[in-house]
């Protein structure tokens, strides 16, 4: 149960900061530890966006540095942990997806019982998703029908955000109880949740493909600002625009409007839950 | 009696000027009719003031204002009208979502009580785990009608079009009905719950697109958002030749 309760804290809807160990101990969960990679990008590339652009706008350094340490602190405590529950959510969705095609193809053999087939998925299984398997194994021992249900309500209360896989493991349950396997059933289970795969990774592929366009939106920006602080010469504006109040106020305004852009595109691309919308 | 006259008057006109739809979007989202009146009647004054406004600065400024009174003034009123018709579909689909979360939550409970519990006493059960105040009275109609009229299925009916309004939603709260009705059959809820999954699956690719549909805008907005910097640097540039030239 206390995993569980791990698992409900990764709901990024609540407010939480979490600090490194806690993050390495998602990323951790299928095998894969916090690298040096993943902190240059989601702590070094906002830190060198949000300097870069602030100078470019108004040649500061202290200004950019400052920025710099806005863009470390928003990469460490916002980008870093989303990035690490994405990760995590994806690898324990595969997992799931893994198990329910290889339960329901290993009870299409009427031989098979349903404590024979989670033994076979348990040797594919990985990370954590194993554990919870050996979990559920270790309590069907043996069991009688009240502490069946219980095994298998406690898995369903873990996963309860994948709706087709709780259902999934309603009907293994029941094939346990009665001892017959309700073929038929799984398999069109099982189909749903391979669609929600499928859905799930269009979804991805075209969100990539909108922050591919940001990227190069970016660096069209980037050219325009160019173009303009050069129009009327470098001196010009360093001058007449970025050591004036009006510069300040202007600048000030666009780094405000592009810092809420940038918050809320990050929030949308990270977004990848395809069953809940939050407004 | 000539000032009620007159106030009914002005609100035939209020009413008159709207879009066909827009009393009934904003009565379905919880408005009173008041409400609708006097937001009716800011908007036109909104858009009058934004037509006196263009006035004043034409006659001060260029005649070619004057286009810009009648298309800035109209374009000013039917914008508010499209915010209101995105925030609808927006709410409409936000209540879709919670129908669909509705079932969900219903399907294991009937499982559970395998036609042994009555379906009132499973609502009231479902009632504290709806989120939503506007879901929660919804059902509470539900069951306040299904006491009353105990063998309609016009409850059920209303129900589902008062939360989603589609054929799936119809279906699903007729098949409710059906087995409160005759059945201790669990092969229904099994059916309920296919109903359910196959409305997940058409539900998850009206969420992709709703949520692919917010990337849309970021290119214009940034586009946009370069003009602030345009501006305000000509603005400086201007400063500062008219002060060489004061000079």
């Amino acid at each position: 149960m206390k995993v569980n309760k791990n698992v409900k804290k990764l709901n990024t809807r609540k407010k939480r900061v979490l600090n490194v160990d806690e993050l390495n101990a998602y990323k951790v969960a299928y095998g894969k530890p916090l690298k040096t990679k993943d902190f240059v990008y989601y702590v070094g590339m906002p830190a060198f966006i949000f300097a870069g652009f602030a100078f470019l706008l108004l040649y500061y350094w202290w200004l950019s540095f400052i920025m710099a340490i806005v863009g470390a602190l928003y990469g460490m405590k916002i980008l870093l942990p989303k990035s690490v529950e994405k990760v995590y959510l994806y690898q324990s969705f595969a997992q799931r997806n893994k198990f329910v095609n290889n339960i329901t193809q290993i009870l299409t053999d009427n031989g098979k019982t349903v404590t024979r087939a989670l033994e076979i998925a348990n040797t594919r299984a990985e990370g954590e998703f194993q554990k919870d398997i050996n979990e559920l194994q270790a309590r069907l021992i043996g069991a009688d029908n009240t502490i069946i249900n219980k095994a298998f309500q406690s898995m369903e209360d873990k996963y309860q955000d994948d709706v087709i896989f709780a259902q999934f493991l309603e009907q293994l349950e029941t094939a346990m109880l009665e001892g017959r396997t309700n073929i038929d059933t799984l398999k069109d289970i099982k189909t749903y949740h391979n669609d929600m795969k499928k859905k799930q990774s269009e979804y991805q592929n075209k969100k990539n493909g909108h922050l591919t366009d940001m990227k190069m939106l970016g660096v069209v920006v980037v050219i325009f600002i160019l173009a303009v602080s050069f129009s009327f010469g470098i001196s010009t504006y360093i001058n007449d625009f970025a050591r004036q109040p009006i510069g300040w106020v202007t600048c000030g305004v666009y780094m405000l409007l592009m810092g809420q852009f940038f918050r809320k595109f990050s929030l949308f691309l990270f977004d990848d839950s395809v069953l809940e919308v939050s407004l | 009696m000539i000032i009620i006259k007159q106030a009914t008057k002005s609100k035939k006109f209020y009413r008159a000027v709207a879009e066909k739809d827009l009393y009934p979007m904003l009565l379905e989202m919880g408005n009173n009719q008041r409400k609708i009146d006097a937001f009716q009647k800011k908007r036109l004054l909104q858009s009058l003031f934004l037509m006196a406004i263009f006035f004043f600065f034409s006659t001060l400024l260029s005649r070619w204002l004057y286009i810009g009174m009648i298309v800035g003034a109209f374009l000013f009123y039917k914008i508010q009208y499209n915010n209101i018709r995105s925030k609808y579909t927006t709410w409409r689909f936000q209540r879709h979502l919670q129908f669909s979360q509705f079932t969900r939550l219903l399907i294991p409970y009937l499982k559970q009580g395998k036609g042994q519990v009555s379906l009132y006493s499973i609502f009231s059960k479902l009632m504290h785990r709806l989120d939503d105040e506007q879901d929660r009275s919804s059902l509470y109609r539900l069951m306040s009608e299904m006491s009353s009229k105990p063998n309609d299925i016009q409850p059920f009916i209303d129900y589902a079009n008062r939360s989603s309004g589609t054929d799936m939603s119809v279906l699903f709260m007729s098949t409710i009905f059906d087995f409160q009705q005759s059945t201790f059959d669990t092969s229904v809820i099994d059916e309920l719950g296919r109903i359910s999954s196959e409305e997940l699956i058409n539900g998850i690719d009206e969420i992709i697109t709703f949520k692919l549909k917010r990337f849309i805008f970021f290119p214009t907005k940034i586009v946009m958002s370069s003009f602030v910097i345009v501006l305000g640097f000509a603005i400086a540039v201007l400063i500062a030749n008219l002060s060489t030239i004061n000079l």
